[in-house]
Formats: structure tokens, C-alpha cells, sequence
């Protein structure tokens, strides 16, 4: 048995120590996760702790067909995706997918390097990155989160997002295409 | 349109066969291949960024967690409060339950012959009142005025 399934057993026991270690393991990435999703480290905070309250009051329901952290992974995109849920019926931004169009003068538009040719460091293009996916809605970066670092295929996409594979499409297409365009003028450097 | 977004996915993501690739990329502006060609540069930026990202008071998180889980332990279980939604469904209902009640049993309180008051109207005058009957069948109303000492000529029936 290994150390996780043990730590696990113990947990399930009511062991809170244990519960404790599990939390240490895989808080990091949940957080990375979640604020990912969300950009925002307020709403971030409490969805980590939300994530792992519910996965203890769920720990008998874990089957460990996965590992824990692939179950804990889903809590949290659950949770997260919720969030957005909830707050989408408080209308705050646009959230059609062909209402997504770019003006490549606007404001979001990461700027080229001052000097042509010259190139932008790594660090600069992290935060240039950034920037632009902190302009997708939540739909769509939560998406292309999913897709692009986490790797999930379409159909768990559209299974984590409780959407259809069409939606899943369609956000990613219209997301990729808003990243592409944001960032036409670092395209070089990547 | 939807079958060109799946197929511009699939092809971002390598997943199209070499002929399928070739047809999908002839139909493609210089701009949209030239961000294609940048994409895997793209997203391997986006996983760095994503490693980057660092949970801020990390124990801090583990400690609120633990309370969490305590307060959970140690309070007895809340009452279950009525959903509001389900009084609303038991608010509909009372109303629908009255109005069916009020169909069928009212009727019956005013079998056939029995005269049913149209409206009762005080006066100002102490004592005084007038209150108008009918009885189903009949062909007018019955107004009856009580505690007046005459009516004046200009309003008698003729």
C-alpha cells in the first residue's frame, strides 16, 4: 500500500491528521487550478478550501479507481465552473461565443516590443499571456485551461463544463482564435 | 461553421490526417498559418505560466480547512429549513385547494330557493340601512331600507 492510499484509509477513518497530509499534497495544484479558471486569488482561496471540504465529506464515495488527484482535480473544476454558473445569472460580461469578436487596436492588445525586432524576454511574454487570457470570459478560459494545460480531451471538457461537445467546440475555437489575435504581434517569439 | 470550428480545433491540435490537413490548411489566410505555427510555442507557455502560479499562505489554507472540518464535527446537524421554493409550491397549492373548495362547496350553501344578499349599505343616520336580496329565479331584487323614519317624496317609487 502506498503512502496516499494509506493517508487515504486513515482519512476515511475520520483521521483529520491525515486529511491534513492529502491537503499539503495536492493543495498547490488545485489552487494553480481553480485561479487558472478563475483569475482571481480571492475567489481562488475559497474554492480551495471548498474543494477539499467536499471531497472529505466524500471521501467514502471515492471509489480510488482514479487517483485521488485526478478526483480532486474534478471537485475543483466542479466548483469552479459552479462559481461561474452562478454568476453568470447576474449578466456581467458577454458570454456569446460570436459575440466574441477582437479589435486588434483596442486596449487588451498586449504591445510589441518597443523597438522592432527586438526581442521580449520569457518573463514578458508570460505576462503578456497572461493579460490575454485574463480577457477571455470564464466559459472560455476555463476551456482552454482544460484543453491546453490540464489536457483533457473534448469529451471531458464537455463533461466537467456539463456542456455539450458543440459548446466545448465552438468556446475553443472562438477562445483560441482571441488568444491568436491578441497575440499576433508576439506570434515571432513564441 | 460548427464543422469548420471542430476541424480547426482537430487541426490545432495535430489531430487531422496529413490529406485532411492539407485540404483544411489550403482553404487558410497566411495570418491564421503563421498563428498556428506559434501555437505550440503557446501553449507551452501557458503550462510554464500555470507552474508559476504559487498559493499564497499555504498553511494558512491547511488550518482553515481543519476548522472547517471541526466546526463540521461539533455542530449538530441544522434543522432542515423549508426551501423557499417549496413554499411557494405549498403557497400555490392552499390558493388552487380554496379556489376548487369554493366551486364546489359554495354553490351548495345557496341551494335553490334561498335569497342571497346583493350588498347591505350603513347610512349616516344612526340605526338606518339598506340591503338589497335576491332569490335565483326571480326577476328582481328585493331592496329593503331599515331604521329610516320616511322616504322623501322625490325618491318613492312610483
Amino acid at each position: 500500500m502506498d503512502h496516499e492510499s494509506e493517508l487515504l484509509g486513515r482519512a476515511r477513518g475520520g483521521d483529520t491528521k491525515a486529511f491534513d497530509e492529502i491537503v499539503t499534497c495536492h493543495r498547490s495544484r488545485i489552487y494553480a487550478l481553480i485561479f487558472q479558471i478563475l483569475r482571481n486569488q480571492e475567489d481562488a482561496l475559497d474554492l480551495t478550501q471548498d474543494t477539499f471540504i467536499r471531497a472529505w465529506r466524500s471521501l467514502r464515495k471515492f471509489d480510488g479507481r482514479h487517483p485521488l488527484g485526478t478526483w480532486l482535480h474534478r471537485i475543483a473544476t466542479n466548483a469552479a465552473i459552479d462559481l461561474i454558473r452562478r454568476r453568470q445569472a447576474r449578466p456581467q460580461c458577454e458570454l456569446n461565443d460570436g459575440a466574441m469578436s477582437v479589435d486588434p487596436a483596442s486596449r487588451t492588445t498586449p504591445s510589441a516590443p518597443a523597438v522592432p525586432g527586438e526581442s521580449i524576454d520569457r518573463q514578458d511574454l508570460r505576462a503578456i499571456l497572461d493579460r490575454a487570457l485574463a480577457s477571455l470570459s470564464p466559459e472560455h478560459r476555463a476551456v482552454v485551461v482544460l484543453r491546453e494545460v490540464e489536457e483533457l480531451s473534448y469529451e471531458e471538457i464537455a463533461e466537467r463544463t456539463k456542456t455539450s461537445m458543440g459548446t466545448v467546440m465552438s468556446r475553443l475555437f472562438y477562445a483560441r482564435k482571441h488568444l491568436q489575435t491578441l497575440l499576433k504581434d508576439a506570434h515571432e517569439e513564441f | 461553421m460548427k464543422n469548420f470550428e471542430s476541424t480547426f480545433n482537430r487541426w490545432l491540435d495535430g489531430s487531422l490526417g496529413e490529406a485532411q490537413q492539407r485540404e483544411f490548411e489550403a482553404g487558410l489566410d497566411e495570418e491564421t498559418l503563421r498563428a498556428a505555427k506559434a501555437w505550440p510555442g503557446m501553449r507551452a507557455l501557458l503550462k510554464e505560466s500555470a507552474g508559476q502560479i504559487t498559493l499564497p499562505h499555504p498553511d494558512f489554507l491547511n488550518e482553515q480547512i481543519r476548522r472547517r472540518i471541526e466546526e463540521k464535527q461539533t455542530t449538530p446537524a441544522s434543522p432542515v429549513v423549508f426551501p423557499l421554493r417549496r413554499l411557494l409550491w405549498a403557497g400555490a397549492f392552499c390558493v388552487a385547494s380554496a379556489v376548487v373548495f369554493t366551486a364546489i362547496f359554495l354553490p351548495l350553501k345557496n341551494p335553490g330557493n334561498t335569497s342571497t344578499i346583493v350588498f347591505i349599505a350603513e347610512t349616516a343616520s344612526p340605526g338606518a340601512s339598506a340591503s338589497a336580496f335576491q332569490t335565483p329565479g326571480d326577476r328582481g331584487a328585493v331592496i329593503w331600507l331599515e331604521g329610516m323614519p320616511y322616504i322623501p317624496d322625490e325618491e318613492r317609487v312610483q
